[in-house]
């Protein structure tokens, strides 16, 4: 069975960063049919962030996991969003552009709605405190991913308290201190 | 007027340094090999040797293609010619010098400089405007390129597919946020103007 990630226990090297992390037991997640939660918390500051980037989203890469990630920087995935959504209304009306260009005839516009296509694993980086509870809710009912990872401050919340029933298996990672080593506690619920 | 005698200098050296080394002495190897050191020392004492060696790094493909070409030439003795080699190995050490002279040459006059030259300030305005974007795509750039490169659209295409797609997509967002971003500020900019013109 693959799995969705596997990071081993240790010492976890980082890049750019004058600190790493220590995580005290193996983060392996296997993939199967159950819908699992990895829930990540810790201060501001003591990496949590860096832990997803750095570790979780080359650990999906190297294990070839299709994923979405939803970071801080709304503002520079939705300009994505738009020139991606400009390139492919451009490909789908291009055989029509290239007519209206050799005929001079005026070029109507085209916009297509990118269908963005179904993930394995969902990563959220706070991205919880952007959104309402209804599009909240529909994250968490979206049958179609295995494992959501959440990254939030918000973890008291009566709200996501009672989504955790979505979830067959729920993981969290604490993530402590401000030190040159961080300590990244793993338990399962 | 000083800013003015100080760009025309650098501009005049910058001429000089190729008519010399590109024209008059070009074929002096030993040469190009000694001014390439002194560049060398002289714009890591500017920058620093890190930035240098990154520099060197980043023409090195430019540099072994030069030379790989230089010896194809030489072993099929194309031409007729039998000195492809020394040519390639001038061009090899000349190609990053003169790239290391003129950034150097260019670090020299600063931002200030630039706008202590007598332009209209329209120009200069548009000179301000040019810096404040230039600063915010490089500061922007690292993200968007990470981003990119995790949408799921792009995830899911392989090879020649998805580096086309990034290559279509990062300049283009880049393009978007400029765009977003140059509207925003020239309306500050603008309105600050407007409020200290009624004071």
């Amino acid at each position: 069975m693959n799995n969705l990630l596997n990071i081993s226990a240790g010492k976890l090297k980082l890049k750019d960063r004058p600190f790493i992390f220590q995580l005290d037991s193996a983060l392996t997640i296997a993939s199967d049919s159950e819908k699992k939660l990895l829930l990540i918390s810790g201060d501001n500051g003591s990496g949590k962030t860096t832990f997803l980037e750095q570790i979780i989203i080359p650990d999906l890469k190297q294990n070839k996991i299709f994923f979405s990630f939803k970071g801080q920087d709304s503002h520079i995935q939705n300009l994505i969003d738009r020139s991606l959504k400009a390139i492919f209304s451009l490909s789908q009306s291009g055989k029509k552009l290239f007519s209206q260009i050799l005929f001079n005839a005026p070029i109507s516009t085209v916009t297509r709605e990118i269908e963005i296509p179904a993930v394995d694993v969902i990563l959220m980086d706070e991205t919880d405190k952007l959104l309402s509870d209804e599009d909240m809710r529909v994250i968490f009912n979206d049958p179609a991913y295995q494992l959501l990872i959440l990254v939030s401050h918000n973890l008291d919340n009566p709200f996501l308290q009672n989504s955790l029933s979505n979830f067959k298996q729920q993981f969290r990672l604490h993530i402590e201190g401000q030190s040159n080593i961080r300590k990244a506690r793993l338990s399962q619920c | 007027m000083l800013k003015l005698i100080k760009l025309s200098s650098l501009i005049c050296t910058v001429i000089g340094f190729f008519i010399i080394t590109g024209f008059i002495y070009y074929d002096n190897l030993i040469l190009h090999l000694t001014i390439f050191i002194i560049i060398l020392i002289m714009h890591s004492l500017r920058f620093s040797i890190t930035e240098s060696w990154e520099m060197i790094k980043l023409l090195l493909p430019f540099t072994i293609t030069i030379f790989i070409f230089g010896l194809i030439f030489q072993l099929v003795n194309l031409q007729g010619r039998d000195d492809w080699l020394y040519d390639s190995l001038i061009k090899v050490i000349y190609f990053p010098a003169s790239f290391l002279f003129t950034k150097w040459m260019i670090s020299l006059f600063s931002y200030q400089d630039i706008l202590g030259l007598p332009l209209s300030n329209e120009l200069k305005s548009d000179i301000i405007f040019l810096q404040v974007f230039i600063k915010k795509a490089f500061k922007i750039m690292p993200r968007l390129e990470f981003y990119t490169r995790m949408h799921p659209l792009i995830q899911n295409k392989t090879g020649l597919k998805r580096n086309f797609l990034i290559l279509c997509a990062f300049p283009l967002s880049l393009y978007i946020y400029l765009i977003d971003e140059g509207s925003i500020i020239r309306h500050i900019y603008l309105n600050r103007l407007r409020q200290l013109e009624e004071l």
